[in-house]
């Protein structure tokens, strides 16, 4: 392979991944402007899903309950991360190791686990499922993945910058209120977001979670699918992949896309 | 050193530490406790008798042939599934890598979003497409290869394939990843000293990936090993995981003990499993010694 060239028949692989990878997206997508109740040919454009979606039925009152819960969740973890970051970058020895193995527990272990092990410590104390329980379980599996983004900025910031603000009379607190946390503003935000993305995900912690009778957007989803086709699942798909797609383009745009995600995913 | 001195440093220390204290109390409250409350779980006769131990769930465990059965099942799948997500991903991979032109940042972003899309969304749109008398089957229809009525949906076929399909963007941006690390200079110098395509794969391109592929591996094992929304949606009856049966003692036969015990074995068995592929990976120790030896060649 000489540089810049590619063999026709790689690039023909990498596009037939891509349709691969798009393929159930795009028919959802499409779907949604069809006509037909059971997804039928042939298709006859129309509106009307976006307006059973948004007039009839749960799917969008537990979209606005799952961006509550994910907006709650995504600022927390954004604050308490920062926090943990600042410190881990700042820290080693034992202490650090464990928060480090927590972390690393909190993102590794399936969440099929770890929602049956909250949900029986929870209930065994009396708390049980509540919305409390969402937001903490929520919570503690997003903290890891502002953590990760936020401490490698941090490690990437020449201390010299703030030693310079330093060495011109800047108090420590105020060296790093004026310098380093400005310049770690974006990852922070990046964090945040993916924290919300995950938050809003989250089915399994939910599904544990969650009181009898409250339907996240994911628990929602849980129970229309067993159920079959639902055009105004496509509808609010389409809306949901449109937004994922904006987030993901801000992330990017925010230095924390596809490279730093592959330092912090599960 | 003057006391008020010793108070000052002390309260600075604290102040310092207090970063990170509600973070280690949240994950100690949320994720420390309940991993170490599973076991105690796991050894209750029942949840409401605090006290009573016993170990008959552990040993209706292992001597009960279906949960042995589903526990080998759930691993073979998760094996399975990280092989042919692997297989599928290395190349889209190895090929966005060798991407020159300036739509290389919009496919990687594209790449990620059915990874940021929810999981629940994924299954419903594989579900549409894969339905009897869906897009998919009426195409198949009429070109006369498959009955519009027919589907792989409610089969282990189609669990199967929606783990491929949604492991499928991590596994790429890893591999990716690896790829574009491998210089083109070094095919080049491998080439030049006289290697084969296959040797170029085998003996600069394998080693140096392996890394990657074990955190890819990683990645995609460990979810598949605990799922059990897929095979539930998609599976049928003869798709059921060790998921399934975890799920169903907690939240419908409420025998939460039973349930600990199940879950408890299922993370020793990941452990054990994702610890052993790491050692096989790292048992040739090839990258590093296709590194001294390109080293070598470079002096």
């Amino acid at each position: 392979m000489r540089e810049g060239r590619m063999s026709p028949l790689l690039r023909a692989y990498l596009v037939l991944a891509f349709c691969f990878l798009f393929a159930p997206l795009v028919i959802v997508i499409a779907m949604s402007f069809n006509a037909s109740p059971y997804g039928t040919f042939p298709f006859v454009p129309t509106l009307h899903w976006y307006h059973v979606l948004f007039s009839q039925g749960n799917l969008f009152h537990a979209t606005l309950l799952s961006v509550e819960i994910s907006v709650a969740v995504a600022v927390s973890s954004a604050l308490l991360g920062t926090l943990l970051a600042i410190w881990l970058v700042r820290h080693r020895g034992p202490a650090a190791l464990a928060l480090n193995g927590l972390l690393i527990a909190a993102i590794t272990v399936p969440w099929l686990i770890l929602g049956v092990a909250m949900l029986l410590v929870l209930d065994a104390v009396g708390v049980g499922r509540s919305y409390m329980s969402i937001y903490l379980g929520c919570l503690a599996v997003s903290l890891p993945f502002v953590v990760l983004v936020v401490a490698a900025r941090m490690r990437e910031l020449d201390p010299a910058l703030e030693e310079a603000a330093r060495s011109l009379g800047a108090k420590p607190v105020q060296a790093f209120w004026r310098v380093t946390v400005p310049l770690a503003a974006p990852a922070i935000a990046g964090g945040a977001l993916m924290a919300f993305m995950v938050c809003f995900n989250n089915f399994t912690i939910q599904y544990f979670l969650a009181p009898f009778g409250v339907q996240t957007l994911p628990l929602e989803i849980y129970t229309l699918v067993r159920v079959g086709y639902k055009p105004d699942i496509n509808a609010l798909a389409t809306i949901i992949v449109a937004v994922t797609l904006l987030l993901v383009a801000v992330l990017q745009w925010l230095g924390s896309g596809s490279q730093r995600l592959l330092r912090t995913s599960r | 050193m003057a006391p008020d001195r010793t108070v000052t440093r002390l309260t600075a220390r604290v102040g310092v530490h207090s970063l990170m204290l509600p973070s280690l109390a949240l994950l100690t409250v949320m994720v420390l406790i309940p991993l170490g409350a599973l076991a105690y779980f796991s050894l209750l006769e029942d949840v409401n008798r605090h006290g009573s131990f016993t170990g008959s769930n552990y040993s209706h465990l292992t001597t009960t042939g279906l949960y042995r059965h589903l526990y080998v099942k759930s691993v073979l799948t998760a094996l399975l599934v990280t092989a042919l997500t692997a297989l599928v991903a290395w190349p889209a991979g190895w090929a966005l890598s060798r991407v020159r032109s300036a739509r290389k940042p919009l496919l990687l972003t594209l790449v990620i979003v059915p990874y940021l899309t929810s999981y629940l969304l994924l299954i419903y749109a594989v579900f549409v497409l894969f339905a009897a008398n869906g897009p998919l089957m009426t195409l198949l229809d009429t070109l006369h290869v498959a009955s519009a009525q027919s589907s792989i949906i409610y089969t282990p076929t189609a669990t199967i394939l929606m783990f491929v399909y949604e492991n499928l963007p991590i596994m790429l941006l890893v591999l990716y990843a690896a790829s574009e690390r491998i210089d083109d200079d070094l095919i080049a110098a491998a080439r030049s000293l006289g290697a084969g395509r296959l040797a170029i794969f085998s003996r600069v391109i394998l080693p140096l990936s392996i890394p990657s592929l074990l955190a890819g591996t990683t990645l995609v094992f460990i979810p598949v090993a605990g799922a059990f929304v897929e095979p539930q949606i998609l599976g049928g009856a003869n798709g059921l995981l060790v998921g399934n049966v975890i799920n169903d003692q907690v939240t419908l036969v409420n025998n939460q003990p039973f349930g600990a015990a199940l879950s408890l074995v299922l993370l020793a068995v990941i452990v054990l499993v994702v610890g052993a592929l790491n050692l096989l990976g790292r048992l040739p120790r090839g990258a590093e010694r296709v590194r001294a030896r390109l080293a070598e060649a470079g002096d």
